[in-house]
């Protein structure tokens, strides 16, 4: 059991956002059940008033959730010195491997938030609740998935021992391994470059046409583009990107970038990368529920300021991941 | 005055029930259909419980009606939302309260700005126009003094000048009158004649016939339990 | 983004007109936030400080055990240790505790030849280079009352006293390392402790590949049977997990303290006077709608969880740095050995700050979420109505 600061922040943090999601569901279907919009009953207004207790207890606990990943990222680095034969997160994340199944968790609460953040004060702009049986639906959803991460995130936690020997990254995400990682690592470094930058041009290129000639295929097009370009991304970091970082040739880990040594870079690259798939993903959700003329009213306008920033974003992660392959000293002709 | 073709707020066939269903159900307004014209200054005149101050509310866009509809300035306000009723609110109406509701800690020119900070108006022309409202009522001078140090009448005119602070087209006052003596009420009916003169909609909830004895005063709505039983011209 | 500011500002203007039950739950807030972050800066100090303190350590060091317990080490296994592929230098290390009658206090006696142990500084004079010279530490100078040209006596293992002249006092980037320091040259410590001939207290072994540390450990091991290779980073790791346990512990403790703090804010929140819900209501009457007064609740919150923290944290880094966190220091070292007092390094890191702000923030706001939707729903009608 490791009483480690971070571990009681990570556990107590989730545990608070459940409490608060579990509360939000409880109140959102009672106001669901008897909802009648077109009414001015006194019901229907005390149910109103619910809508604003349901909103700020999700996104009370949604973001707790989104800071938590944040948290875990750093917390996983941090505790690799108490195992022997680690180096960086790889090597605490090996140490009880139920923590490998916490990152895609987190990674899909780390998308679904703002997502429903974003969609809910669409719906109270609107001002005539046009989406709210799909909005307090997907938080049903959510639910049982803040509640996966916690109990991962305890077995995980709860279940390591320091006297586990880990292994570490070098053998991981070595080229001469088995599994994803491994294949990952094993990609060649040039054509997967190119596939990489052509999927950025890409993604830039579709949130662009996205932003000055908004129509429903165009978004569509371009939430699948996040989408690739998020898997795109991430194989790349492994692939070649963080040759690049560490300037070695066999190097392949994508949490060592996460480390001081390193300035850190892990952490902007990452945040700017999830953040540009959220906001190229936004325009195609906001598609579903365009039929009602409030909602799509309060999208148009929110629509610009998402592509714009979802460019900005995506072009600022390219130009860290690009920094050091462009700008740095190493290179991988001859290897 | 001429009263204009479609009025400016019309209620039609409105009720307005408080606790329904409930041992204390309350009736405060039983279809009630009536207008206000642009321009006018009308009084709903009746005893305390009458249902005038219920009325006033709805029509200030304050409260939703259990039923019937509201139309303001063309628009029907009883199936608003929350967030759109307020809207119109802010807009359109300002309102002078019994007991004023000042904030006593803070100063005069503060109290005056509170309706406009949720607004889009920067910090700049707020109070431009808290300063412009404060002068318009000879109150300029005094617009830092903290609201303890003021007078009853010029805590008076400071509610007034917050009432006006978002160019209302109507101002509503519920019993303005039912705290002060002759000569204060007296300047505040001067005060609502010298705001009417802007072209500005008044209506006056009140039972004290020093109000609705007064010129300025263009129809009275007489109210009893809830229903309009007479309406005059002054 | 001027409509945020100004509500900002109407919030912190509110906040200030109550200020006394606000500064009270400040106050509070602002000690329970003292307490974890002293917790959590203490740790990190102790733990940059054994950092600090290994940094010159031996890449292994191989003791003898005897009936379980450390024995002296015969100096002849250096040489089949030095035999062993990898191994750089091996050299015997003499060194032990002397429990000072005098003081009361444990001190910590290092034999050198030639060059300084691990990355001391000189604070002043130099290293003991003749017989019956030696150097001392800070807390050791303090505490025996001696200096550089002063002197020392000492009780050997015979019983009898022996006196050295001070020629050197240390001062070294980590306190905990010297204060309790004296060095002498080999031969006079061996003189003093009586250790018998061809035998040292353990042996160092340099290691000239990182990786190849625990492969030698291993070998070591099984040539000698009776022998224990310590490697540096186990060390480590074992001051780090120590040091993560107990500060983990006591935060736990605290969790009560916290909890007991968010169930004070959640009453304040809820038991709102008569006077904030009417205030509400005239907010809501101007034209204020419920999404305005939640963002106002919003940004007291704010301003209440960051003025806390703020304080709460300078506090703590008062306690920590400046007292030499004086009231949790007994349960966080927990060593049962007197020593001189010494001073820690500070050390703030982001994730400290992050985790901080995780385990004090997020239950407040968690606990003020549903009390402020209350208060921000009053309706506006029930100022009209008196």
């Amino acid at each position: 059991m490791i009483l480690h600061p971070g571990v009681l922040a990570l556990l107590g943090g989730s545990a608070v956002a459940l409490a608060l999601l579990v509360a939000a569901c409880i109140v959102g279907i009672q106001v669901l059940r008897r909802w009648d919009f077109s009414s001015s009953s006194a019901r229907q207004l005390a149910l109103e008033r619910r809508t604003f207790l349901v909103s700020s207890l999700a996104s009370v606990a949604l973001v707790i959730e989104i800071a938590s990943s944040l948290l875990f990222l750093y917390t996983v680095d941090d505790l690799h010195r108490l195992f022997v034969g680690a180096m960086c997160a790889t090597g605490s994340l090996n140490a009880n491997p139920v923590g490998w199944w916490v990152l895609p968790v987190k990674l899909l609460i780390l998308l679904a938030a703002p997502v429903w953040i974003a969609l809910n004060s669409l719906d109270v702009r609107a001002g005539d609740f046009p989406v709210i049986r799909a909005k307090y639906g997907a938080l049903l959803v959510l639910a049982p998935l803040v509640a996966a991460d916690l109990v991962l995130q305890a077995r995980y936690f709860l279940g390591l021992d320091p006297e586990v020997i880990t292994s570490c990254c070098g053998s991981l995400f070595s080229s001469a391994g088995s599994g994803v990682s491994s294949d990952l690592a094993g990609l060649p470094v040039f054509p997967t470059m190119a596939a990489f930058y052509a999927c950025a041009l890409a993604f830039v290129t579709a949130m662009t046409a996205c932003r000055l000639r908004p129509a429903a295929v165009i978004r569509i097009v371009t939430a699948v583009l996040a989408l690739a370009f998020l898997a795109v991304a991430l194989a790349a970091m492994v692939s070649f990107l963080s040759l690049y970082i560490y300037e070695l040739p066999t190097h392949h880990c994508p949490f060592d970038v996460l480390q001081l040594q390193y300035r850190a870079i892990g952490y902007p690259l990452y945040a700017s990368l999830v953040t540009a798939v959220v906001l190229g993903l936004l325009p195609a959700v906001a598609l579903a529920f365009r039929r009602r003329p409030s909602f799509a009213a309060a999208a148009d306008r929110a629509e610009r300021r998402w592509l714009e920033a979802g460019i900005v974003a995506a072009i600022l992660f390219v130009g860290l991941a690009s920094f050091p392959v462009v700008l740095g000293g190493f290179t991988m002709r001859g290897y | 005055m001429t009263a204009v073709a479609t009025p400016f707020i019309a209620a039609d066939s409105v009720s307005k029930t408080y606790n329904p269903g409930r041992a204390d159900e309350v009736r405060a307004v039983e279809a009630v259909t009536m207008h206000v014209d642009r321009g006018e200054v009308l009084v709903l005149e009746g005893p305390s419980g009458s249902g005038k101050t219920s009325l006033l509310s709805l029509i200030g866009c304050m409260s939703r009606p259990t039923s019937g509809r509201i139309v303001v300035d063309g628009r029907d306000v009883a199936k608003l939302a929350e967030g759109a009723l307020t809207e119109e609110r802010r807009r359109r109406f300002g309102f002078i309260f019994q007991q004023f509701h000042l904030i006593p800690d803070l100063p005069a020119i503060d109290n005056v700005l509170v309706p406009l900070y949720p607004t889009e108006v920067s910090l700049r022309e707020m109070r431009g126009r808290a300063h412009g409202a404060l002068a318009r009522l000879g109150m300029e001078g005094k617009a830092a003094r903290k609201l303890r140090t003021l007078s009853g009448g010029e805590q008076q005119r400071v509610a007034i000048a917050r009432a006006l602070v978002n160019n209302p087209q109507v101002v509503v006052a519920d019993e303005p009158t039912a705290h002060l003596d002759r000569r204060l009420a007296e300047e505040l009916l001067m005060i609502l004649e010298d705001i009417h003169r802007d072209g500005r909609t008044v209506v006056i909830a009140t039972h004290d016939p020093r109000v609705f004895d007064h010129p300025i005063v263009d129809r009275i709505l007489e109210m009893r339990d809830g229903r309009i039983v007479g309406e005059r011209r002054s | 983004m001027g409509r945020r500011l100004k509500i900002l500002e109407f919030a912190l203007s509110s906040l200030w007109r109550r200020r006394f039950k606000n500064l009270a739950i400040i106050a509070v807030y602002g000690f329970v936030i003292a307490v974890l972050a002293s917790i959590l800066l203490m740790t990190d100090a102790l733990r940059g400080e054994a950092e600090q303190i290994l940094l010159g350590a031996p890449d292994l060091v191989v003791q003898r055990v005897a009936a379980g317990r450390h024995d002296l080490i015969p100096i002849e296994y250096a040489e089949e240790i030095r035999a062993l592929p990898g191994v750089g230098e091996v050299r015997p290390r003499y060194w032990g505790y002397y429990f000072d009658a005098f003081t009361e206090s444990n001190l910590s006696f290092v034999g050198i030849d030639d060059e300084a142990p691990y990355e001391l500084e000189l604070l002043e004079g130099r290293l003991p280079s003749a017989p019956y010279e030696c150097a001392v530490g800070e807390g050791v100078a303090r505490v025996r009352s001696t200096g550089v040209g002063h002197e020392l006596t000492l009780i050997a293992h015979d019983g009898l006293g022996v006196i050295f002249d001070v020629v050197g006092e240390f001062r070294s980037a980590s306190s905990i390392l010297t204060n309790d320091l004296v060095v002498f040259r080999n031969a006079d410590l061996v003189e003093l402790f009586g250790i018998p001939d061809g035998r040292a207290v353990d042996l160092s072994v340099e290691v000239f590949n990182d990786g190849e540390v625990a492969t030698v450990a291993a070998k070591v091991k099984r040539t000698f049977p009776d022998s224990r290779p310590i490697t540096r980073s186990e060390i480590l790791r074992t001051y780090d997990a120590v040091f993560s346990w107990r500060s983990g512990m006591l935060l736990a403790v605290f969790a009560g303290a916290l909890a007991a703090f968010c169930i004070l804010a959640w009453d304040k929140a809820t038991g709102i006077s008569a006077e904030e819900r009417r205030e509400i209501g005239v907010l809501k009457a101007l034209g204020w709608s419920t999404r305005d007064v939640l963002e106002l609740k919003f940004w007291e919150g704010a301003a209440i969880s960051l003025t806390a923290f703020l304080l709460g944290l300078i506090a703590a880094l008062v306690h920590v740095l400046l007292l030499g966190a004086s009231l949790l220091a007994p349960v966080i070292q927990g060593w049962s050995v007197l020593f001189p007092e010494f001073r820690l390094t500070p050390s703030i890191s982001v994730y400290q700050l992050f985790v901080l702000g995780f385990l004090t923030v997020v239950p407040y706001v968690a606990s003020t979420v549903a009390p402020s939707w209350k208060a921000a729903v009053t309706d506006p009608e029930e100022v009209m109505r008196g």
